[in-house]
């Protein structure tokens, strides 16, 4: 008996060190319900998790790059591209007549989108050896400014509307809530095998802790970092499909903003932005946690700005958490060992 | 009588509920050189963290020439004059020397580090300690052996009266050792008390005056060094009769020659190497600092790409080696620089031990076979006797040295390799463990293993290999076999 | 496995926490919180529109930046006190994705009708589905949208209509002084709808008002100022006696104002050199060129009346009452050098002026 409460207090403090968000979200999550109006009516349970459904996706992508000690700030502009390019298949292409047939090779163009750029960034980190902030810096401005030329070479508005209705599934239109996201969880589930139990994730974790203790280790550096970016871009994509039918539109617009809400998500999740620490669990609480942020302020009528200055300092404290919990976690951790001797 | 410089009586430190320190009780006498000795785990880093103030004791008394002293802070140390040389490394490597040197009170004028001042006064230093530098080098650009001297000169800066060392030598050569040891002596002679601790017996037998051996939290004796042998001291740290640190494992060399290197050149540190291993073979490789040993053992590896030369195989020549090549061929590398190089320090030790071996555990979909890796890890473990309690949740980081260095080979000894290249595999491990080191060397080389193994300790060479090659400046001056042994000898092909 | 186990249950706990205990809780503050409220409103305004007292009305605007929504939600809030009823807030900042996720946490709040200004006409359809589908009436705040699914009500600014009055006020100014002017008029782009029905509106005022205007140069500029420029100085070049500059948004006055400097013409009212001009939108720099002297007739759009408008419509549609036209008109403000004393200060970018 007390061996299996000794067992539970110890997975507690495990969550603790290793997602310290968790209970903060729980503890939000109980003050939501109580406090807050109609949180947890049906309607709005949906579209929490259709909220949250983009994030991840994109989310689970820029989670590789940062485990490996490296940013993704291009992810926005595939978003973004991915967007108008599909919209333009489904509305002004010759096929555009054959919705069928038009979705499935917007979704393919843009699928392909977050491939090329991936591709691109991998090849400036991993052969050219750029920092990955400086070559992800350069394919957004460049890949974002696309989207717009592109846009208004088609159209003279902002925004390309008119997507055949079969689309919006994916967006969990009317009864098909459920469709983005289970296509969401799929993703997540994908990306977090991926990480855990394949060779490629474990290798991704050796990569960002030492690189050099890596490369001597055998592992294939070079690959690992492009097959890294170039996931960070497809996930991107498949975000750029579910966000694009959501909204109805495609946009250039789509992903400008996101930026900040992704890298909200990742570290007040609790991966360390410093490389090799952290995980998809992580990142699964912190997009949870910045989707209900954003749902019970607006449900609250919190002004947006407040919504931003909280949005920060949740990113200093949960850095600073994180710190704090790694500083102690290794003094207790020699301490004992010492003992141990 | 001479006055004491320190005097410790009834130490005592508990961790959670496990008593590290038993009462410890030291006097040493002012500008006395006392030798601390232990094993791994004995009590010593606590002790030194207790006297440095970096953790509170729990009972007895501390004086410091004859004041009573209890630090709570590691400046209340410096305070009371007392400095430390670690084992570890703490020299910023993107700085400079002089930078380094000074970089914990810069000389300011009007707010402006003056450096044109520590430029000078560190190529003053230079100058004393006699050191290959110039005051404007970033240490990264520096070999380990000369970034410990920085480190000694810089703890030396702070005019210290109580100096303690904590194994100063693991990384230096042997003419390096030999000034190190003039100027502890020197400083000796100004009075000031040291404390030496190194695993390295020779040097505490050259150096010191007295000797006390640390034992599972307590001290077990003090000694003056002329009084006793070197046996005795080993016999009283290790608790046990030690009749042979070096294994004798039966094994055979067969005539296969499974790998060959022909005039290897890189940069210019190493200026053509030719060697044949053959199976079964232990071959080491003796050789000053900058002789180029390390060098040419990474560019046999693949670390570093050669200038010209070739890399044979099992008689296949390869042409473009890289670490994965070796990997795929069966070789392993057991660097010199475990924490930057060896280990994933901040992972748990499962992961570190799994890392080369994980393309063997996962198919062609990449799936790692976890159940197969876990088997592996805990033969490997058990194998090594590596000392941990959850492999899958302590950090390499919280090992100790000898522990950690068990990892290292660990991780290559899971991909089952048939030969293995060693660089200085027993630096700043504790004597116990270094015998187990040996011993896994004996029983690879017995099971059919080929080792090359690099070493700036004589005497681990002697006691370990089949053959020794000497290099100097790039190049094997000469190799000499098992039946002529001999330290002159070496030495003199090494000078 | 022990841990995701831990972190399934704590999950599970927290679901059942908020299936059982929470709803009752939240329900029952809410319609509490509902009651009050109406009970002292009821005591307060009893006759105005006793239905749709405590009523809580969304409103998604993309920001604040500009005077004209500052303006406009001010009047909103004036409204809505006025009518009892509350105001929930929310700034999308650009992000027309995120003024999707806004409007969709405002249906989610159970707003009684949702006012928005949206920040991309083409983004915000997939928002209007969902108020439809929602069943909470949606009103569209000075932009239009078109498509399949509309709101139940669009108030926007009369460009028509304002541009046409525009010069049928300084044509009668004009004959009072009895002037004639030869005038340029500037286009702003024929693919902009707004800029086509102020093309149309000024066109009628010129064809009624013949014995004023006599259009000399007709300057496409495709809403850039490059274009309007290069225009600018050909048609000046070509026809030195013109007098008069028509233009369809105030956005265009830097062209406007180096043309007439190159050629020597940038002067005040009164002096000798002075081409008038008659200007649209009524913003800030507009307003300052009339201000000081330069700018003899704009038309501004009413941000306080497409406020009050929004907020009336959000009453009368929670009433049950339709419109009979999806599109309202606010008819705009008329604004005249000779009148900016008296109607300037109701114009909205009033205060930004020095």
């Amino acid at each position: 008996m007390k061996s299996e409460t000794n067992g539970i207090r110890k997975g507690l403090q495990n969550i603790c060190r290793d997602a310290p968000i968790l209970p903060i979200l729980a503890v939000c999550l109980v003050i939501s319900c109580i406090f807050v109006p109609n949180f947890a009516s049906f309607y709005n349970i949906k579209v929490f998790f259709l909220q949250a459904s983009d994030l991840l996706v994109v989310c689970c992508g820029v989670t590789f790059v940062v485990l490996n000690g490296g940013i993704d700030f291009s992810v926005t502009s595939v978003l973004s591209l991915g967007s108008v390019i599909g919209a333009y298949i489904m509305v002004f292409s010759p096929i555009a007549s054959n919705p069928p047939m038009a979705i499935a090779v917007a979704i393919i163009a843009m699928l392909a989108v977050g491939a090329v750029v991936g591709l691109i960034n991998g090849f400036a980190v991993a052969v050219l050896k750029m920092p990955s902030f400086i070559a992800t810096l350069a394919t957004q401005l460049a890949f974002s400014g696309v989207a717009v030329l592109f846009c208004s070479l088609v159209t003279e508005k902002t925004s390309i509307t008119g997507l055949p209705d079969g689309f919006f599934i994916l967006g969990g239109e009317g009864g098909y809530f459920m469709v983005p996201i289970l296509i969401a969880v799929a993703a997540w589930t994908f990306c977090f095998w991926l990480l855990k139990y394949t060779r490629f994730g474990r290798s991704l974790y050796a990569v960002g802790v030492n690189p050099k203790t890596a490369y001597i280790s055998g592992i294939p550096v070079k690959k690992v970092i492009m097959l890294i970016m170039f996931i960070s871009g497809m996930m991107a994509a498949l975000a750029s499909v579910l966000s694009t039918a959501r909204n109805q539109v495609g946009m250039p617009s789509l992903g400008d903003k996101l930026f900040i809400s992704i890298m909200a998500a990742i570290i007040v999740g609790g991966t360390s932005t410093a490389g090799g620490f952290g995980g998809l669990k992580q990142t699964l609480l912190g997009v949870l946690f910045i989707t209900l942020i954003n749902n019970t302020m607006n449900l609250l009528g919190v002004d947006w700005y407040v919504i931003t200055v909280i949005q920060g300092i949740l990113i200093l404290v949960s850095t600073m958490m994180g710190m704090v919990n790694g500083i102690g976690k290794r003094k207790t951790k020699m301490m004992v060992l010492e003992a141990k001797k | 009588m001479k006055n004491t410089a320190l005097r410790l009586s009834g130490i005592e430190k508990s961790f959670s509920g496990v008593k590290v320190l038993h009462g410890i009780n030291l006097s040493i006498g002012e500008g006395e050189i006392c030798g601390l000795v232990g094993e791994n785990g004995a009590g010593k880093s606590t002790l030194m963290n207790v006297i440095g103030g970096v953790i509170s004791k729990d009972a007895g008394t501390m004086e410091v020439l004859g004041e009573a002293y209890s630090p709570v802070t590691p400046a209340d140390a410096a305070n009371a004059g007392i400095a430390f040389v670690h084992q570890e490394l703490n020299l910023f490597t993107n700085l400079t020397v002089a930078e380094n040197m000074f970089i914990e009170a810069f000389p300011v004028h009007m707010g402006k580090i003056n450096y044109q001042k520590i430029r000078k006064t560190a190529q003053e230093k230079i100058k004393e300690y006699d050191l290959p530098v110039a005051p404007d080098m970033k240490i990264e650009a520096l070999p380990a052996g000369i970034r410990q001297m920085i480190e000694i000169s810089k703890a030396l800066m702070k005019k210290p009266r109580i100096l303690i060392f904590d194994e100063p030598t693991t990384s230096l050569s042997f003419k390096e050792k030999e000034k190190l040891f003039h100027t502890i002596n020197g400083l000796k002679g100004n009075g000031i008390t040291i404390i030496y601790i190194s695993h390295i017996l020779e040097d505490v037998f050259a150096l010191c005056d007295t000797i006390s051996v640390l034992r599972d939290g307590n001290i077990i004796s003090t000694d003056n060094a002329c009084d006793v042998t070197k046996g005795e001291i080993i016999q009283k740290m290790v608790g046990r009769e030690m009749n042979q640190i070096y294994p004798a494992i039966e094994k055979s060399i067969t005539d296969e020659i499974v790998f060959e290197t022909k005039d290897i050149v890189w940069q210019n540190k190493v200026a053509g190497v030719s060697l044949t291993l053959k199976r079964g073979e232990i071959v080491g490789i003796y050789g000053l600092m900058g002789s180029g040993r390390t060098e040419f053992l990474r560019t046999a590896f693949g670390i570093e790409k050669p200038d010209s030369g070739e890399i044979i195989v099992h008689g296949e020549r390869i042409k473009k080696q890289t670490p994965l090549q070796s990997i795929k061929k069966r070789i392993a590398f057991v660097t010199e620089d475990r924490h930057q190089e060896g280990l994933l320090l901040q992972k748990p030790i499962f992961e570190n031990l799994s890392l080369v071996a994980l393309p063997s555990l996962s198919g062609k979909a990449g799936v790692v076979n976890r159940k197969r890796e876990r088997k592996l890890v805990e033969e490997a473990i058990e194998n090594l006797k590596i000392k941990v309690s959850d492999p899958e949740s302590q950090t390499a980081e919280s090992l100790s040295g000898g522990n950690q260095q068990k990892v290292v080979f660990g991780k290559w000894v899971m991909n089952a390799p048939g030969i293995f290249f060693l660089d200085e595999p027993t630096r700043g491990v504790d004597i116990g463990a270094k015998f187990e080191i040996y011993t896994i060397i004996a029983e690879m080389a017995a099971n059919g293993a080929t080792i090359l193994m690099v070493s700036s300790e004589m005497e681990e060479l002697i006691g370990t290999c089949d053959r020794i090659l000497v290099m100097k400046e790039g190049r094997i001056t000469g190799e000499i076999g098992k039946e002529e042994f001999n330290q002159e000898a070496i030495i003199r092909l090494a000078l | 496995m022990k841990k995701i186990g831990l972190i399934v249950l704590t999950v599970l706990l927290v679901l059942t926490l908020l299936g059982c205990g929470a709803q009752p809780a939240a329900g029952g503050q809410e319609t509490s919180a509902a009651a009050s409220e109406t009970e002292t409103l009821a005591a307060e305004e009893t006759s105005a529109a006793p239905q749709t007292g405590g009523a809580k009305i969304g409103v998604s605007f993309d920001s604040l930046v500009s005077p004209f929504w500052v303006a406009n939600l001010d009047a909103m809030e004036e409204a809505s006190q006025a009518a009892g009823m509350e105001l929930v807030t929310v700034m999308a900042e650009g992000d027309a994705t995120k003024q999707n996720q806004q409007i969709e946490n405002l249906i989610a709040q159970g707003v009684d009708a949702i006012v928005c200004g949206p920040k991309d006409s083409g983004a915000i359809v997939s928002s209007v589905k969902k108020c439809k589908d929602a069943g909470i009436p949606m009103i569209m705040d000075n932009r239009s949208v078109t498509g399949d699914v509309l709101p139940d009500v669009q108030v926007v600014a009369d460009n028509k209509t304002m541009a046409t009055d525009v010069l049928d006020t300084f044509a009668e100014i004009a004959r009072k002084e009895g002037k004639s002017y030869k005038a340029i008029l500037l286009i702003g782009s024929l693919s902009d709808e707004n800029a086509v029905l102020r093309k149309q509106g000024h066109d009628e005022a010129i064809a009624a008002n013949s014995d004023v205007y006599d259009i000399v140069a007709e300057v496409p500029t495709d809403w850039n100022l490059d274009t309007a420029l290069k225009g600018l100085q050909n048609a000046l070049q070509a026809n030195p006696d013109i007098d008069l500059i028509i233009s369809p948004s105030d956005y265009l006055w830097p062209p406007i104002r180096s043309s007439l400097e190159q050629t020597g013409r940038w002067a005040k009212i009164g002096e000798e050199n002075h081409v008038a001009v008659v200007s649209f939108d009524g913003d800030e720099v507009g307003m300052q060129y009339m201000k000081d002297g330069y700018s003899e007739a704009n038309a501004a759009q009413d941000a306080v009346l497409e406020g009050q408008m929004c907020i009336e419509w959000a009453q009368k549609l929670l009433n049950g009452e339709t419109p009979e036209e999806n599109i309202l008109y606010d008819p705009g403000k008329i604004i005249t050098f000779e009148n900016f004393e008296e109607v300037g200060p109701t114009i909205y970018s009033y205060g930004l002026l020095k």
